[in-house]
């Protein structure tokens, strides 16, 4: 049997002894958008940290079969690529050089390619033309798609030597526009479907059940309900971890989407 | 490739920085030129050169002649490029590791706790420390710079780092506090020196490469260069720490390895360059901003580019030092202060103009 690219098995993660993340079990397999979800302080991030190798934890994680506290940074950076929530330049380095930092880490990249991958994954995130302005320079949504595209050229080819990779994203829209917050649900939809496998940590619910195949939901470090969108995402989910009440309404293919309830009554009237 | 034959890509600039190294190169050559023919003394090149063409070998105006150019003059070259270099090249990984353009040995204490060791050694080699001085030989001034100048920057490491941020005025702070204990201490050092150390102490102490030497070469070279050499090969790490130790990490660089391998080669090549040459500042902070603005701050290229510029310009302040003040030297660390001070004031006004 193909192991799942990601397998995490009863995690738990604490931080100053204190536990945030306990006893969290959820598998991503190829071709899949795993999105998680979840109120403010409810350990996704935490989570996130612990699947990127950045915190210690207790339980397994395993990359294409491998226990992630085995594999060498070097041989886990050429299976996956991190995109942080926020990112910081100590030097003033050219968004095309950010970007050729992704490519310098991954593997699958012939030299001669190189600079039209660059190119291409600047087009990719609607940066083409944007290769020679100063990263500091740029407004921070700009900034976060170019490290999105440099975590896209980490991991170019979605499955490289006949094992699918891994695409980790902190909060990937959380400063964009609704158009980029778009693009780049496409781009980790585009991954998983090349063959890829993606996590991404989400806030917007109408996001996660329109482009995620499998919603893990948070609630106080634990795993509070985890599955396909249309199976787990409902109004008293909702009540439940957020405590909030929200209005809803099904597409034909079951998957809800989510208003305010002041919109109901708006439309009622 | 071929785009790159195509025409220069924006925000590309490798073509710039290979054209840069290039220069950088002819520029040595000629700063080594200068070293090499300018100087109190008349002795003349071309003299010595013709003279031994004619094989005319012992007369005495030639034997002065080589000594000066082959145990003086070319020596102290040799030494200049090495420190010059490994200053240089101690400031961009110090940059680089700190993730701050203002850390250099210079300013944030390395220096003074190098500068520590070997005052200890003048004054306490001979008599206390008189068994350690007979195991370590003709290195015992480099070995034991290198070892203070390593705990200084562990502790500056220590204090200026929390979690994964390093806070600037943490450091130069932290490196201001460890600069006063360290002169406290050489205080000492000097109070119980005998007449003879003193002099030697307050000669080596303003920063000179007069007195250079083939021993000092043989002590000091080597491990320069090693220590060089290793930067060199930090190039993908500290690129990858300019977006963080998270991020570094998530490259797949072993980023602990990476900065003890960083922290005790700039202890080394910073321990072994104040051990021949005292306290020569700034070089490490004035020579990779320079570059940094020419050619970006990609190490593959701005590492190679720091050592020749370093070597130059060290070279170029040693020939000034030595002939501003004809038949007297000036000593070189008060030439690279006249020049890095203001340069210094320079950076400060331009970072808060950029706000970053």
């Amino acid at each position: 049997m193909v192991s799942p690219v990601l397998e995490v098995r009863g995690v738990s993660v604490a931080i100053e002894r204190k536990p945030i993340v306990e006893g969290v079990s959820v598998t991503a397999r190829a071709g899949e958008v795993l999105a998680i979800i979840g109120p403010n302080g409810s350990g996704k991030t935490t989570l996130m940290k612990a699947l990127s190798g950045e915190l210690e934890h207790l339980g397994g994680i395993a990359l294409n079969g491998q226990p992630l506290r085995t594999l060498p940074p070097r041989a886990a950076a050429t299976m996956r690529a991190v995109m942080p929530q926020a990112s910081v330049l100590s030097f003033p380095f050219t968004v095309r050089e950010v970007v050729r930092l992704g490519l310098s880490a991954g593997l699958g990249v012939l030299p001669a390619q190189r600079e039209a991958v660059v190119e291409a994954a600047l087009r990719r995130v609607d940066l083409a033309g944007f290769g020679g302005r100063m990263y500091q320079s740029l407004s921070g949504g700009e900034q976060q798609r170019v490290q999105l595209a440099r975590v896209l050229c980490q991991v170019w080819q979605p499955v490289f030597e006949g094992l699918p990779r891994l695409l980790l994203l902190d909060e990937p829209v959380s400063s964009l526009d609704i158009k980029h917050q778009l693009l780049v649900m496409e781009i980790a939809r585009g991954f998983a479907a090349a063959g890829g496998a993606v996590v991404a940590i989400l806030h917007d619910l109408n996001l996660a059940a329109l482009y995620a195949d499998q919603v893990l939901v948070m609630s106080e470090g634990r795993r509070a309900a985890c599955g396909a969108p249309a199976e787990v995402l409902d109004i008293a989910l909702v009540r439940e971890v957020f405590g909030c009440e929200l209005a809803t309404l099904q597409l034909s293919n079951g998957t809800p989407l989510f208003a305010p309830q002041v919109a109901m009554r708006l439309a009622a009237e | 490739m071929t785009a790159e034959l195509a025409g220069p890509v924006a925000g590309d600039r490798t073509r710039l920085a290979q054209l840069t190294l290039v220069g950088l190169v002819l520029l040595l050559v000629a700063a080594a030129a200068l070293a090499l023919l300018t100087g109190a003394s008349d002795a003349s090149l071309p003299r010595l050169l013709s003279a031994y063409m004619a094989g005319a070998t012992d007369d005495p105006l030639v034997l002065r002649d080589q000594l000066v150019f082959l145990d003086i003059r070319l020596p102290r070259l040799l030494l200049g490029i090495l420190i010059g270099a490994g200053l240089a090249v101690s400031g961009v990984v110090m940059q680089g590791l700190f993730r701050n353009p203002l850390a250099d040995p210079g300013l944030v204490g390395v220096s003074s706790g190098a500068s520590l060791g070997a005052v200890v050694m003048i004054v306490l080699g001979g008599t206390a420390l008189a068994p350690l001085t007979a195991i370590l030989g003709i290195y015992n001034l480099q070995i034991s710079a290198f070892v203070t100048g390593l705990v200084t920057t562990l502790i500056l490491y220590q204090v200026a780092t929390r979690g994964t941020q390093t806070q600037i005025a943490t450091m130069l702070l932290a490196g201001i506090a460890i600069a006063a204990l360290a002169n406290a201490v050489m205080g000492v050092m000097v109070f119980l020196a005998s007449d003879s150390q003193l002099r030697d102490f307050t000669f080596w102490s303003m920063g000179s490469l007069a007195g250079s030497n083939w021993q000092k070469v043989q002590a000091s070279g080597p491990i320069i260069l090693i220590a060089v050499l290793c930067c060199m090969l930090l190039t993908r790490g500290l690129n990858a720490l300019t977006l963080g130790e998270v991020t570094a990490m998530h490259l797949g660089i072993p980023v602990q390895r990476l900065k003890r391998i960083a922290i005790v080669a700039v202890a080394a090549a910073t321990g072994a360059a104040v051990a021949v040459s005292g306290g020569i500042g700034f070089i490490g902070i004035i020579v990779p901003h320079l570059l940094r603005l020419v050619i970006g701050p990609d190490h593959k290229y701005l590492l190679p580019a720091s050592a020749l510029l370093g070597a130059a310009f060290l070279l170029v302040a040693d020939a000034v030092a030595r002939t501003i003040v004809a038949p007297a030297e000036l000593p070189i660390g008060i030439v690279t202060a006249a020049v890095g001070g203001p340069f210094f004031l320079w950076i400060l006004l331009r970072r808060r103009e950029l706000a970053w």
